[in-house]
């Protein structure tokens, strides 16, 4: 048999390049992702309202840390995560265009893996770009010295933001190519156990992928210490945590969509 | 590796409690083979299979002595034109084609000009800007064929590539299935439309509700039906004569005059004996024949009398 184009290594950042700009684009170039990015922008106005309603220097910087934990880190992350990430092979698998991709030359895993980052990049832009507009915007009360003395908290939240998106980007990747119905086991999830069991139950939070994220969240940003936290875990320990947790739902992924039959 | 292109070994599958192939075994060889079967057969779940987009539940598929199953080198050496006619919404045949390309490990620059030269191929060029929503079936299909063919491949699997194209594109695809035959390349082609399939190959495989019923040439195929009875159309003079001394013959099963010419229908229950009886009386007789075909050796018939 002949060499026809390039090795299966050769063409690998080819493929990659293809798959995540596919899916950059898609996402972002879609009808909806304005209204995904008005929705982003809620928290904003929100903020807006409540500090310039009663003017304080020293507030914004509050309502900023305390206003991305609170939508963000909380709902946000993990909203737009399910969204997008669950969808990536389903929809695929749903319209049947899965077959254009699973009959090139490409390993199954590598399919997954270039999904999940083109569906990192594009939620981590759409929630990183509101986040340093939030900033910004309420930042404008304050004087310009004290918005660029502060940067350490944007960069900090933005790199948990990142974190988060990542995390809760493989678990949905994960869901999608596990289950036929992944958005509502998704939405049952995000509802009952992130939402209600990191906040109300005791030890169990820590089984929640919130508790590491809200532990960085407390050290680095200072925020968070209004829910009993009695044990917060270090920030590298919590960042170990999360990036296992994310290569393990990877694995799985991984090994699902190996062994499933697309077509 | 011998002759063989795809080795099929024992396959099964079942999707739930349905069986969708049972203990399938075949040998795809070079140049075109059909893959013949009505609707629901299991012709679509073969080709899957080979393509290894869907795995048996029992048995083994080889392409190129190589198995398929989550191996991109076998991908790589095949070409696959699914049935479905699915696409991804807001994308022109070329950007459709370039991306295809590009799954194939090519640059975007170097996909784009292969995406364009093969579009020519199929004769889409001047609709390649255009989405493909706005596609006619037909110019479908053919960009479906466009992103098959644009990585050279070797082996070209084409489930059902001739539906829903006008008479004029069927014979467009066609003529390419010849062209890509005579440039080396092997292809199968599934499809329910018997005489399409006919037209373009006379090795052929026949399923039929999951299980193999034939494979092999066309015309052996019909030979080793020892019992399928074929009607032989004779034209000659003295047709009454002959009519009488044929009804005298064994394996005759029945004599028809075919409208007012001097046309006998004769149908046989053993076509290689009523050829060599057929011979001697002729002969003897002295009984010119002007002409005999067979109308019952096609592909219809084989496959009406195999189903059945």
């Amino acid at each position: 048999m002949k060499k026809k184009g390039y090795s299966y290594m050769e063409g690998m950042p080819n493929r990659a390049s293809a798959v995540i700009e596919f899916t950059v684009r898609r996402i972002l170039l879609s009808r909806s992702t304005v209204l995904a990015i008005l929705i982003l922008l809620i928290p904003t106005f929100i903020a807006l309202y409540i500090v310039y309603d009663t003017p304080d220097d020293a507030q914004w910087l509050e309502a900023f840390s305390d206003f991305t934990l609170l939508f963000y880190l909380q709902f946000f992350v993990i909203l737009y995560c399910l969204i997008y990430g669950s969808n990536q092979v389903h929809e695929e698998v749903d319209k049947r265009t899965i077959t254009y991709l699973t009959t090139r030359g490409m390993k199954r895993g590598e399919i997954l893996i270039y999904k999940y980052i083109g569906m990192v990049i594009s939620v981590y832009l759409m929630l990183s770009l509101t986040i340093v507009i939030m900033y910004l915007v309420l930042g404008l009360m304050a004087p310009v010295t004290e918005i660029l003395s502060s940067l350490d908290v944007l960069a900090n939240v933005l790199f948990i933001t990142f974190l988060g998106t990542m995390v809760y980007g493989a678990m949905f990747v994960m869901l999608g190519t596990l289950i036929r119905w992944p958005l509502m086991v998704g939405l049952l999830y995000t509802f009952i156990w992130e939402m209600i069991g990191s906040t109300f139950l005791g030890n169990i939070r820590q089984v929640t992928v919130m508790y590491y994220l809200r532990s960085i969240m407390y050290w680095e940003v200072g925020v968070g210490e209004i829910i009993t936290f009695k044990e917060m875990l270090s920030t590298s320990f919590s960042i170990f945590f999360l990036l296992f947790l994310t290569g393990i739902f990877l694995l799985i992924g991984l090994i699902s969509i190996r062994r499933k039959d697309l077509n | 590796m011998g002759e063989n292109i795809i080795e099929v070994r024992n396959v099964s599958k079942f999707y739930g409690s349905v069986l969708g192939l049972n203990e399938i075994t075949v040998d795809f060889g070079k140049g075109i083979t059909g893959i013949l079967g009505p609707n629901g057969a299991g012709k679509s779940t073969l080709i899957k299979i080979i393509m290894g987009q869907i795995k048996p539940n029992m048995g083994k598929v080889t392409v190129m002595g190589e198995k398929v199953w989550n191996n991109p080198k076998v991908n790589r050496m095949l070409g696959y034109c699914p049935e479905q006619e699915t696409f991804y919404d807001r994308m022109s045949g070329l950007e459709f084609v370039t991306y295809c390309t590009r799954l194939n490990g090519y640059s975007r620059k170097e996909a784009m000009k292969m995406a364009k030269e093969v579009i020519a191929t199929v004769d889409l060029a001047k609709d390649m800007n255009r989405t493909i929503s706005g596609y006619s079936k037909g110019m479908k299909q053919r960009i479906k064929i466009a992103q098959s063919l644009v990585h050279d491949p070797d082996i070209l699997v084409m489930d059902e590539p001739l539906a829903g194209t006008d008479p004029v594109g069927r014979i467009q695809i066609m003529n390419l299935m010849y062209k890509l035959r005579d440039q080396g390349k092997h292809i199968l082609i599934s499809s329910h439309i018997l005489h399409e399939v006919e037209r373009m190959t006379e090795n052929i495989v026949l399923i039929n509700k999951g299980k193999l019923l034939a494979q092999g040439n066309l015309h052996e195929i019909r030979d080793s039906m020892d019992r399928f009875p074929l009607t032989v159309r004779v034209t000659c003079e003295k047709r009454k004569k002959l009519a009488s001394i044929l009804s005298g013959m064994e394996n005759v099963i029945s004599i028809s005059y075919e409208g007012g010419s001097n046309v006998l229908l004769v149908r046989t229950g053993d076509p290689n004996m009523f050829y060599e009886g057929f011979q001697e009386i002729v002969l003897k007789e002295g009984i010119r024949i002007v002409s005999i075909d067979c109308p019952d050796d096609n592909l219809d018939a084989i496959f009406k009398y195999l189903v059945d």
